[in-house]
């Protein structure tokens, strides 16, 4: 009927021949390895200090829906408040209670935090096959791997192992109740966090996230076709990153703070970071996969670069996390497993089977998808 | 269940362009409600220009947290008062009970709340401190609490009336039963203390016992003493006592507790001249007259 060099799109067949960068990694070794440092340390400080700021913007807006101020003690408006906050959460004390295994409790918030860091590692803040700005230096993108979205998921849920460490080597029954509800919670939520981007997949033919956004500057944003797929995204990621309303793994009002009870200090301050790092991660995610990433939204709007179209659209995401953070009450633990494998997971799956059907028809069909 | 959280959603978002409703306590006060009440002051007489107290102590017997001492008096121009008037704010639960028993709506409650202070014995006030709390009061209001401003015990029409308020029978139902066991001897002259029965409170009276002399607490007995002349004055246990010295010691390094007691000295004024036959310094002091006649060379 077909064969599978049919299945790989003509347009991303073009597309994804090696990047043109001024800089060949095998030609001059010692000065693309420089330009990847200074990349790397673009790109994190950037998302450091976006970070910070996001964590006043959402005390901020939260405040504001619940008619109170919000921090406004610290500088003009409160902007100083992240800087208030890692001051603290630096001098204060670590404390490693008695109970605890020392080893596992002091690596837990390393390995909550460097993964939701990593997953920022192939995000293309731009076309990764244009040089990127002065000269080379600072690329759009730390890497460009062809398994993208693989690495991306694979380091989103190892983050998990840090909080299950973290809730077992606390020695206390709320932090262990904690990990037990969040390893639960996370491996349901990966499957259709998964699947609900396969349809996405199918329909771009690459896994590498620039492609995916060319395929969508060339054709429609895939939440147009994907919109199923979009709505379990969105929902799978809010619960993959513990936040509210799916937030059990903490859920003070029962758990006192879940997993990381025992954690305070700058250990404490690691998991707020990984926390909206992978929040973050998710957010810019959806950006990339479903509303055409760098990508301008018509042709006429290609003069403001690409890094600004994913911020903007990463920050309306990020924006609906808030918004949905301050409105919708906790789930119960039965009503989140319930979500997710009576209506999420078959949901996704239609998804799925609908996309691959649609598109081996088209593909036979000669439509263009 | 969407259409929930999208109405939730839009609530939410609504308020957001809505004025946040906190009031931002330091720089901004909410209104008191007339009725507010804060610490207890003395109204000052618009005649004398002094509290209206007359010392019945009625105030101290209904006190149910026991936090005034009075101990009556007769000031010069022989009209009574409170020779010793103590409040101590730090047990004071602000129900406003003296103030609607005060006979000669001397008492009022202030909208004062700000009551935080760094050594506990700066909430015992006397009467002083209780007219002036009053002053405050009238400089931050613009109002002047000469009548009382307790409207409990105002009529319709905003005035006083003393006829209005409850006997003092009807006030306390342990009164009627008529075997009042309280600490707290109804007869005005109210030791501030421990529970003491009526029957041991009359003893007391009849023994010429001063009886504000009661249990008071240290705090409190220290500042009595203050008002007290001698033969009245309680004996502070010893160890508070050194205690006491020792701190005021403390505080001025170089005078003693003798030179405290009286600050100011008379001075003598002398003359030292070398007796030359037993090489000495004599010291030997001159005589009024002779101070005067320099007094008057001086002025001419």
């Amino acid at each position: 009927m077909f064969s599978t060099a049919q299945l790989i799109d003509p347009v991303v067949a073009s597309q994804a021949a090696a990047p043109t960068q001024a800089v060949n990694a095998t030609q001059e070794p010692i000065i693309w390895f420089l330009q990847t440092l200074v990349t790397i340390l673009v790109i994190f400080v950037v998302m450091l200090t976006v970070q910070a700021y996001q964590t006043w913007f959402e005390r901020k807006s939260m405040a504001r829906a619940q008619l109170r101020y919000g921090p406004n003690r610290t500088g003009p408006i409160g902007l100083l408040q992240p800087a208030a906050d890692l001051v603290k959460m630096l001098i204060k004390e670590r404390i490693v209670p008695r109970e605890a295994d020392k080893a596992v409790f002091t690596l837990a918030p390393l390995l909550s935090f460097v993964p939701a860091m990593a997953a920022l590692v192939l995000i293309p803040f731009g076309d990764t096959r244009s040089e990127g700005l002065l000269g080379g230096w600072v690329r759009p993108a730390i890497a460009d791997l062809n398994v993208g979205i693989l690495y991306i998921l694979a380091f989103s849920s190892v983050g998990v192992y840090g909080i299950i460490m973290a809730g077992y080597s606390s020695g206390n029954k709320y932090s262990m109740l904690g990990a037990l509800r969040s390893s639960g919670q996370v491996i349901s939520y990966e499957l259709t966090l998964g699947l609900s981007l396969m349809g996405v997949l199918i329909q771009s033919g690459s896994l590498r996230l620039n492609d995916i956004v060319l395929q969508q500057q060339a054709s429609v944003w895939f939440v147009f076709p994907q919109a199923v797929g979009f709505l379990v995204f969105m929902v799978s990621g809010i619960a993959e990153t513990n936040r509210t309303p799916f937030d059990l793994p903490e859920a003070e009002s029962e758990l006192v703070a879940g997993f990381h009870l025992e954690y305070s200090g700058i250990f404490f301050g690691m998991f707020y970071v990984a926390e909206y790092f992978s929040m973050n991660v998710i957010a810019i995610l959806a950006a990339v996969m479903f509303f055409g990433g760098w990508a301008a939204p018509a042709p006429f709007l290609d003069f403001i670069p690409g890094p600004f179209w994913l911020f903007g659209k990463f920050a309306l995401f990020l924006f609906l996390y808030y918004w949905l953070r301050f409105t919708v009450p906790r789930f119960r633990y039965d009503q989140l497993m319930g979500l997710v494998w009576k209506v999420m997971f078959p949901l996704a799956l239609a998804n799925l089977v609908i996309t691959g059907i649609v598109k081996i028809i088209g593909i036979q069909m000669g439509w263009w998808l | 269940m969407l259409g929930e959280i999208a109405k939730g959603l839009s609530i939410t978002f609504g308020n957001m362009f809505k004025k946040p409703i906190t009031i931002q306590y330091p720089k901004q006060m909410r209104n008191f409600h007339p009725r507010f009440r804060g610490a207890v002051a003395f109204v000052r007489d618009q005649d004398t220009g002094k509290e209206r107290c007359v010392g019945c102590g009625l105030c101290s017997a209904v006190c149910p947290a026991n936090c005034l001492t009075v101990v009556p008096g007769v000031d010069e121009h022989g009209i009574r008062n409170a020779k010793i008037y103590l409040y101590d704010m730090s047990r004071c639960v602000f129900c406003g009970m003296c103030v609607e028993v005060c006979p000669e709506l001397a008492l009022v409650m202030t909208h004062e709340f700000e009551l935080a202070v760094s050594d506990r014995s700066d909430l015992v006030l006397d009467t002083e401190a209780m007219l002036k709390l009053a002053d405050r009061e009238k400089e931050r209001t613009g109002q002047a609490i000469e009548e009382p401003g307790f409207p409990a015990i105002t009529t319709s029409n905003g005035i006083a009336s003393p006829s209005s308020f409850a006997k003092h029978t009807e006030l306390d139902p342990r009164i009627q039963r008529g075997n009042f066991q309280s600490h707290q001897p109804l007869l005005g002259t109210a030791p501030h203390g421990y529970p003491m029965e009526y029957k041991a409170y009359l003893a007391k009276e009849q023994a010429g016992k001063p009886l504000a002399l009661g249990n008071l607490p240290p705090v409190l007995k220290e500042i009595q003493n203050k008002y007290l002349s001698d033969d009245l004055k309680t004996p502070l246990p010893k160890a508070a006592q050194l205690e006491a010295n020792e701190k005021r010691e403390e505080r001025t390094h170089l005078l003693t507790t003798a030179e405290i007691n009286e600050p100011v000295k008379e001075h003598e004024i002398v003359r030292t001249r070398l007796d030359p036959a037993k090489d000495r310094i004599i010291v030997e002091p001159i005589a009024d007259s002779e101070l005067k006649r320099t007094e008057e060379e001086q002025k001419s």
